[in-house]
This record gives C-alpha cells, sequence and structure tokens, in this order.
C-alpha cells in the first residue's frame, strides 16, 4: 500500500497521473511520503525540490488546490527530508499504532505490524521520546507509525535506530462535515430504526 | 478452547467467549432460539469465536440466531460483530439509542473517509449499518432493527406446550444516558479548521446496553461495560431506581466492564441477583492495569457464590513471532505483550425440564476466579529418574 501512494505521490512530483492533487490528498498521511523519502532516493530528490518549490514559492499545482491541506502536508514531508539520519537508514521493519491510553509520561498502543503477518502487540511508549511537534498528537485513538532499521556507520558497521512518528492530517472542512451529516441522516432514512 | 458438545432443546445456556478482540455472550433461550451479544474475534485464528462456536454444535446462524446485540461501539465489545450480522440473516439488530443519532452516524462516515491501512475505529458499526441497509423489513430477509432504551422489551417467545417463555428486555440506557450521550458525541464531532483529523475519544461506556433476560422462571443479567453512574440517572444507579427493574433475581450475572470498580454497585448484586449468583466475565488486558485485577476478584468472589473468567487477566506467555517483534521495538517501547492470547470459553446451561442446577464447563485458559491458582508443577528430576532406570 506505502509504494502505490508512494508512487502516486511519485506522481505529482513529476506532473503525471490523472489526478495528481486527489491522489495526494488521498494518501493523508505524510509517514507514506517520508516512506517514499527513505525507499526511492533518486525520485526523492525531484519530490523534494518539488516540495520545497511549493512551500517556498507559494504557487505551483499543490499550491492552487487545498493549500492549507497541502501545505501541511508538504511541511512535515520537508521536515523529515532536511533530517539527516533519516536519509541513510534502511528500515527494516514497521507498525501501525493506535494510541489506546494516555498517562502523563507515557502512553499504551496497539500495534500491527505492517512487515510481517505477526500477531497485533500493545506495547507501551514514554513521551520523552516522542518529538516535541508530536506531543500535542498524542491523544486516544490517534495514529502513528513505528520504523525499525539500521544506519550505516562506517567501517562495516551499523548502528539499530527507530522512529515513532504520529500520523499528520490536515484540518476538517466545514464541506466535509456537513456532507458527512447529510450522508448520516440519508443513511438512517434508510435504515428505519424502530 | 470453544468447548464443542450440543445443547439439547430444553436447555438454557449462557456461553461467554473471550478474550480476543472482543468479548461476546451466546444465549440459547430453548427450543432452538439463541440470540447474541456482542462479539469476539480469536487473534490466532482470525476466527470469529461465536461463528465457529455455532459451527462446532450445529447450529446453523441464519436459521437459530433471533437477535445479535451491539451493547455499545468499543473494539472490546464489538470486534467482528459484522460477520455474526451477515451470517445471522434473520436476527433483528439492536444496538444503543445514541448509536443511532445523526452525529454517531456522522462520525462513522468520517471514519471511513479516512484512509487506512489497519485501523479503524467504527468499521464494525459502518459494515453493519451498510449490511442492514439490504435487509428492510418486508423484504424477504426483512429484519428489525432497534433501538435499546431502558426497560424496552426487545424479543420474546410468548410459552407454547413443551415451551417456556422466553424474554430479553433492555435494562439500560436511561433516557439521561441518551442525553449525555448524544452530549458526548456532538461533543466527539470535529468542527471545521480543527487539527488534528482524528478522533480525540471513543463514545462513552454510557451507551452501554445491560440486558435481562429470562426463560421461564430463571433469569439472567448481562452487565455489558454498563458503569456505576454518572450520577443517579445513569448507569446502574438509574437501573437500581427504576420501579419498573426485574422483580425476579438473576441466577446468572455477567460483571459490567471486566470487573472494574467503576461498574461495581452493590446493589446490583443485593437486588438483582439471587444469594447463590454465579458471575461470569471476560479479562481486559489492554492497559497497564488489568481487568480483573486481585482487588477486583476479591469483591466479585465475596459477592458471588462462584465465578468464573474465561482466562486469566494477566498478561499471557509471548508467542515467538512476538518475542521477535519486543526485541524489535525494544529501543523505544517497554511493557510489549500480546493482548488477546487465547479465547476461552465458559459455558453455562441449565435445563428447563428437570430444573438447576446451572452445569459449568470451562474450555481452555477459562477457570474459576475464587479459586488460587494451582501451585507450580514440581521440576522433573530428570538425572535421578535416569539413574533408577539404571539401576533397573
Amino acid at each position: 500500500v506505502s509504494q502505490i501512494h508512494a508512487t502516486n505521490i511519485g506522481e505529482v512530483a513529476t506532473g503525471f497521473g490523472p489526478d495528481p492533487l486527489s491522489s495526494v490528498w488521498e494518501t493523508e498521511s505524510t509517514s507514506l511520503a517520508v516512506a517514499y523519502f527513505n525507499e526511492f532516493s533518486e525520485p526523492s530528490s525531484r519530490l523534494k525540490t518539488f516540495v520545497e518549490q511549493s512551500v517556498s514559492s507559494g504557487s505551483g499545482r499543490l499550491q492552487d488546490v487545498h493549500d492549507a491541506r497541502i501545505n501541511s502536508i508538504a511541511q512535515a514531508a520537508l521536515h523529515r527530508v532536511t533530517t539527516p539520519d533519516v536519509s541513510t537508514a534502511v528500515i527494516k521493519d514497521r507498525w501501525e499504532g493506535v494510541v489506546e491510553q494516555v498517562a502523563k509520561d507515557h502512553f499504551v498502543a496497539r500495534l500491527i505490524s505492517l512487515t510481517e503477518d505477526a500477531p497485533p502487540i500493545v506495547a507501551e511508549f514514554d513521551r520523552e521520546i516522542l518529538n516535541p511537534d508530536d506531543e500535542e498528537l498524542v491523544v486516544v485513538g490517534s495514529r502513528f507509525y513505528v520504523n525499525t532499521g539500521f544506519v550505516p556507520t562506517g567501517s562495516n558497521r551499523r548502528r539499530k535506530v527507530s522512529a515513532v512518528r504520529f500520523r499528520r492530517l490536515p484540518p476538517w472542512r466545514a464541506e466535509e462535515l456537513q456532507a458527512a451529516m447529510a450522508r448520516a441522516r440519508k443513511r438512517l432514512d434508510a435504515l428505519e430504526f424502530e | 478452547v470453544i468447548l464443542a458438545d450440543r445443547v439439547d432443546p430444553s436447555e438454557f445456556e449462557i456461553s461467554i467467549l473471550g478474550p480476543g478482540v472482543g468479548e461476546c455472550i451466546v444465549v440459547h433461550l430453548g427450543g432452538g432460539d439463541w440470540i447474541v451479544v456482542d462479539s469476539c474475534v480469536d487473534q490466532a485464528s482470525r476466527q470469529n469465536a461465536a461463528l465457529k462456536y455455532f459451527q462446532q454444535i450445529g447450529v446453523d446462524p441464519a436459521e437459530s440466531v433471533r437477535l445479535v446485540v451491539a451493547t455499545h461501539a468499543h473494539d472490546d465489545h464489538v470486534s467482528g460483530i459484522s460477520d455474526i450480522v451477515l451470517e445471522a440473516q434473520s436476527a433483528d439488530f439492536v444496538c444503543p439509542a445514541a448509536s443511532t443519532e445523526p452525529e454517531f452516524v456522522a462520525l462513522l462516515e468520517l471514519d471511513a473517509g479516512l484512509l487506512e491501512t489497519r485501523h479503524r475505529i467504527y468499521s464494525e458499526f459502518q459494515r453493519v449499518f451498510h449490511l442492514l441497509e439490504d435487509r428492510k423489513p418486508g423484504t424477504y430477509y426483512g429484519v428489525r432493527r432497534k433501538r435499546a432504551v431502558a426497560d424496552r422489551l426487545l424479543w420474546s417467545r410468548p410459552a407454547q406446550p413443551g415451551w417456556q417463555r422466553a424474554a430479553v428486555t433492555a435494562l439500560s440506557p436511561s433516557d439521561h444516558a441518551i442525553d449525555l450521550s448524544l452530549r458526548t458525541l456532538r461533543f466527539l464531532m470535529p468542527k471545521a479548521g480543527s487539527s488534528p483529523r482524528q478522533f480525540a475519544s471513543r463514545d462513552p461506556n454510557t451507551f452501554a446496553v445491560a440486558l435481562w433476560i429470562e426463560v421461564g422462571d430463571v433469569s439472567a443479567l448481562l452487565g455489558s461495560d454498563l458503569l456505576k453512574g454518572p450520577g443517579p440517572s445513569c448507569g446502574w444507579n438509574a437501573i437500581l431506581a427504576n420501579p419498573q427493574r426485574p422483580t425476579s433475581d438473576a441466577s446468572v450475572y455477567k460483571v459490567p466492564h471486566h470487573g472494574a470498580p467503576n461498574a461495581h454497585h452493590e446493589g446490583v448484586w443485593t437486588s438483582l441477583c439471587a444469594d447463590d449468583v454465579i458471575a461470569i466475565l471476560a479479562p481486559y488486558r489492554a492497559g497497564r492495569q488489568r481487568r480483573p485485577s486481585l482487588a477486583d476478584a476479591k469483591v466479585i468472589c465475596s459477592l458471588a457464590e462462584q465465578a468464573y473468567i474465561t482466562a486469566p487477566s494477566s498478561t499471557p506467555p509471548l508467542g515467538s513471532a512476538s518475542r521477535a517483534q519486543r526485541w524489535k521495538l525494544s529501543d523505544v517501547a517497554s511493557g510489549v505483550r500480546e493482548r488477546e492470547g487465547p479465547t476461552g470459553h465458559v459455558r453455562l446451561r441449565y435445563s428447563l425440564d428437570r430444573g438447576g442446577p446451572w452445569r459449568v464447563a470451562l474450555g481452555r485458559p477459562a477457570g474459576s476466579l475464587c479459586e488460587d491458582p494451582p501451585p507450580p508443577r514440581p521440576r522433573k528430576r530428570r538425572r535421578r529418574r535416569h539413574q533408577k532406570g539404571r539401576q533397573a
């Protein structure tokens, strides 16, 4: 799935694809964009340039539609691209997590492996390990991704690395909320609850 | 282990299955009439526990299930319930009144719009509603969809020769609980421009549907996750203050909210349960505080004649795949555990012809809540036995 989404983002970057903006929007996840950056080094430089231009110039295809949302994706993606360590990391395992309980110093989450057919697990995370930007995202129900892998450290050695990143989603739009409420009313009419 | 011996048509049965993702109660009301309350999916086999049980005992859910009840929209109660609705084609569907309000259904719509790889909070309810849209009353598979509110009779069977009267009644939510739930839903509904774009919290347990089941003179109380309150007009407080509440005593009580103190009300035990009540429950292992705790178990055992749990609330040992995950996550996470472990089965059967007592059968890892854990097995003394053999 991440490859398909990443390809959509790549299509936007290179200007291909039938409806590139909706493709970007449908990914709704900077983590997938980050996965793209991590895995495809050659296209990522093009995408990086594209995102940088879109953000800095305030124009371009990404800027034309849904600018606030795309900007939030682009800003987050850009932040990750410019983080030095990640560019050389080789990701071996990925999990998707959902926060189930939040305490002052830690949170409890349910994790599902995205790379193996392993049973779901529950794990506890200290909030200290999070990026300061992610702190406000730690609420029950929020999604995050855990990547583990290694970074080559020279002389044929490598270091185990891990990263926790919360999913960033753009703000809700009034039209979306109104449309959801209209669909809900229609559905309830059709269901005819006694 | 899910038990597999068939039920006699003259038997009243209450089975609780869990943990998996969820807990599930399957009830035989005699005469081949079944109801399913909530749902559970075994994490190892990924099978729906209730459907597996029906398959093992030769019951066709399409023909025999009269009612499917989703007591509230939490994962640990409704995981896999859409599969039960899919199979139980002639069963009426019951859900809490607040979950049939536009605010709740709009949350389903918004949740479905979030493209996810795996997780989704409300996907089970979303799928159930999709399935029900195709089963309109008056069509071949027409089924009724009912809102559960306090004192509502959800299903009944009149007494007939050879068949005793049976009835399933909702004891909650009260009117005030519905109002509170709606207020919470409106609060949960995101506002335009708000971020992050995810649901900050889940709907409350104030929603939950407690059920009173009667077959002949025998009654059972299924507590769902109903809390004590909040306040005098919600939860168990409201049920106990209701002059319309049942006057007979339940001989089986499904302890609410996995034995947590916020759902414990001593009045339930003294006013709604028989002195020799049998308590049944499933554990909750997701949080740091697993339920029932030792203190919770002590309280339940002091009030119930017998108490059975589908599995210990302690964490099951990690399998090899989970041990590997623990190692990989060791830099960032601690306390890695499998939440569900194998699904256990507590089954109670009561002969409506001959009368009591309830006969209890347990499928591993189910056990008695009140008995001390068995002492550790003595370590095998291999060398000595080996030497003995040599001497022989």
